[in-house]
């Protein structure tokens, strides 16, 4: 499904401030399979889920998805590789704040040509699978934490995307809503979804729910273990 | 298309006040541009009509370089010179009403025989038999509501240049579709405007010459010039180069708020142009993240700066057209019609000068799109994870 093969990632190559976040690094995700990259800060675990995402290429090596060698795309078609393959959950959710629940779950959906009813009916099947749909006209910005999850959460789904990639997605959440996190990660497991979930939140590693952690330390896996 | 247009409108909304200021100065600007430029327009459309209403030629009497009296009798003799067909000498001139602070332009005429008066009433109201009987006038509104206010209702009395005063009772009143040309004017016999004038009786003021070809206007002009060394030949081309002159001064002038205008418009730009906010920056990350391209994006920011820009030209440039024909340019249009005279409440005349909206278009909302899609593109070519991180 996803292969990582001997990618490294050097940022300002050539200038004092150069810096190497990923080096070497290969490994390989499964379909359907829930891995975790753990490691502490800086390591490179957001690094590497943006080579997948085509947010960024890699200096060298190459990211394969489903087949296709998503690290050499032109603009355009990663563009239509993150609308129709990824959903992203970001860090700080990264909502538009000033958007409501709805329409930051469309966005996604915003450049394809959907009629409004389609619209709707997307958005509202996955607002209600995340308990959001009562705050469907609240503004972002206005949301708890948790809503802002379950938003972000929706918003990554909305397309029915086969690989989701999560940074850090309990950062910013207390206990109780991390573990309510989890639970929603199992849910979209449970939809044959692959998961790659960037964390070093120990509760990850506690509730053993990944297939597979993969540990990353500056830059380089140092260990593979299922 | 109709998402990314719909997620435009959004957009626009969602920075509602920043959009609106923007707007608004836009219009505002181009509002004024337009007002100003129809107004001309128009003005220069209905002079230019009047202009094609004069005679081809008129012979004025210079002294020390002043203009002064001319003799009534020159005009048979410059009747006689090949192809002019008609010379007839005017009497004319400027009263000053000081009470109210205004000119009249007294305008004499032969007499007031049946001609005439036929010739009168299909452009005034006549009161009866009145215009026979000898010290009358015909006077434009303006004059008419001047003098009714200053409670000389069925006649007037003049000063005369050597004090005394002269009763003239008022025969009639110009009708209200001529008070473009008419407002300010009082039409009296002739005999009776050079009393009023204190000139003699073989004076007039100048000599109106038609000429049946046009061809041959400059070489009458100079014949003219040659039998009377002392005067000024105007021809028509002449008054239209000094009509086109007055106006080329008063666009000067709008040209100076013109500057200031397009100055405020370019701060704008500026501001625009420089860069993104922020949490644009971000936000336009975040789009890519999701999917989304750089062309989606763009054309999302060129429907932002379209409605912005276009609406407010459509906007301005309608309102600038009802501002100036519907509603008659109030405070531009005294702008336009000097100090002294009477200001007429004319209806101009409805002509657009698309050449001039057609500049004012294209040197404003191209530029702001640009100025909008620039700034856009630079942040939607960035790598989106080096945007929202």
């Amino acid at each position: 499904m996803i292969e990582v093969k001997e990618v490294t990632k050097v940022f300002n190559p050539g200038r004092p401030n150069e810096m190497t976040a990923l080096e070497n690094v290969s490994f390989e995700v499964g379909e359907n399979e829930l891995v975790i990259l753990k490691g502490p800060s800086g390591s490179g675990k957001s690094t590497l889920l943006s080579l997948i995402a085509a947010l960024q290429k890699p200096t060298f090596g190459e990211v394969i998805v489903r087949g296709e060698r998503v690290s050499k795309l032109p603009e355009d078609f990663a563009a239509l590789y993150r609308r129709h393959t990824i959903g992203f959950i970001f860090q700080k959710f990264n909502l538009i704040p000033t958007l409501s629940v709805f329409e930051n779950i469309i966005t996604p959906l915003m450049p394809e040509k959907l009629d409004e009813k389609e619209l709707r009916a997307r958005a509202e099947r996955v607002m209600e699978e995340f308990s959001i749909a009562h705050k469907a006209n609240e503004l972002a910005k206005n949301l708890s934490g948790g809503e802002q999850q379950r938003t972000a959460i929706a918003r990554a789904l909305v397309n029915d995307p086969p690989i989701i990639l999560a940074d850090e997605p309990t950062a910013n959440l207390d206990a109780k809503l991390s573990k309510a996190f989890l639970e929603y990660v199992h849910r979209i497991k449970e939809e044959g979804k692959t998961i790659l979930i960037a964390t070093h939140d120990p509760l990850f590693f506690d509730l053993d729910i990944a297939d597979r952690e993969i540990e990353l330390h500056n830059g380089k896996i140092v260990n593979s273990e299922d | 298309m109709k998402n990314l247009f719909a997620f435009a409108l959004s957009s626009l909304t969602r920075r509602g006040g920043k959009n609106f200021f923007i707007f608004t100065i836009f219009a505002l600007m181009i509002f004024i541009l337009a007002g100003i430029f129809t107004i001309t327009h128009a003005l220069k459309a209905e002079m230019f009509a009047t202009l094609e209403a004069l005679p081809e030629i008129t012979v004025q009497r210079i002294v020390a370089g002043r203009q002064t009296d001319i003799d009534a009798e020159r005009a048979e003799r410059i009747a006689e010179i090949p192809g002019v067909t008609d010379a007839m000498p005017r009497v004319w001139g400027y009263y000053y009403f000081a009470k109210a602070g205004v000119n009249f332009s007294i305008v004499g005429v032969e007499a007031f025989g049946t001609s005439y008066k036929s010739s009168l009433e299909s452009v005034a109201d006549l009161f009866g038999e009145k215009l026979m009987e000898g010290d009358t006038m015909v006077v434009g509104p303006g004059v008419a509501e001047t003098l009714a206010r200053n409670f000389f209702k069925d006649y007037f009395y003049f000063v005369k240049p050597d004090g005394s005063l002269k009763k003239v009772t008022i025969a009639g009143i110009f009708k209200p579709e001529t008070t473009l040309e008419s407002n300010d004017i009082v039409v009296v016999e002739q005999g009776l405007a050079r009393e009023l004038f204190g000139m003699s009786e073989e004076a007039a003021t100048d000599i109106v010459v038609k000429v049946a070809n046009d061809e041959e206007i400059p070489t009458i002009a100079r014949k003219i010039r040659e039998i009377y060394p002392d005067t000024r030949v105007v021809t028509k081309e002449d008054l239209r180069i000094s009509y086109q002159n007055v106006f080329d001064y008063k666009s000067g002038i709008f040209l100076a708020l013109f500057i200031i205008a397009i100055f405020t418009f370019f701060i704008i730009i500026y501001d625009k142009a420089s860069g993104l906010s922020s949490e644009e920056k971000r936000e336009i990350g975040i789009l890519k993240a999701l999917g989304w391209k750089i062309g989606d994006i763009l054309k999302v920011k060129l429907f932002e700066a379209l409605v912005i820009s276009l609406g407010a030209y459509l906007l301005a440039v309608t309102l600038a057209v009802g501002y100036v024909f519907g509603l008659n340019a109030p405070l531009m249009r005294d702008l336009f019609m000097g100090y002294s005279v009477l200001k007429p409440p004319f209806e101009l005349p409805f002509t657009l000068d698309v050449g001039t909206l057609a500049l004012i278009f294209f040197t404003t909302v191209p530029v702001y799109i640009a100025a909008t899609l620039i700034p856009s593109w630079k942040a939607a070519t960035l790598e989106a994870d080096e945007v929202i991180r």
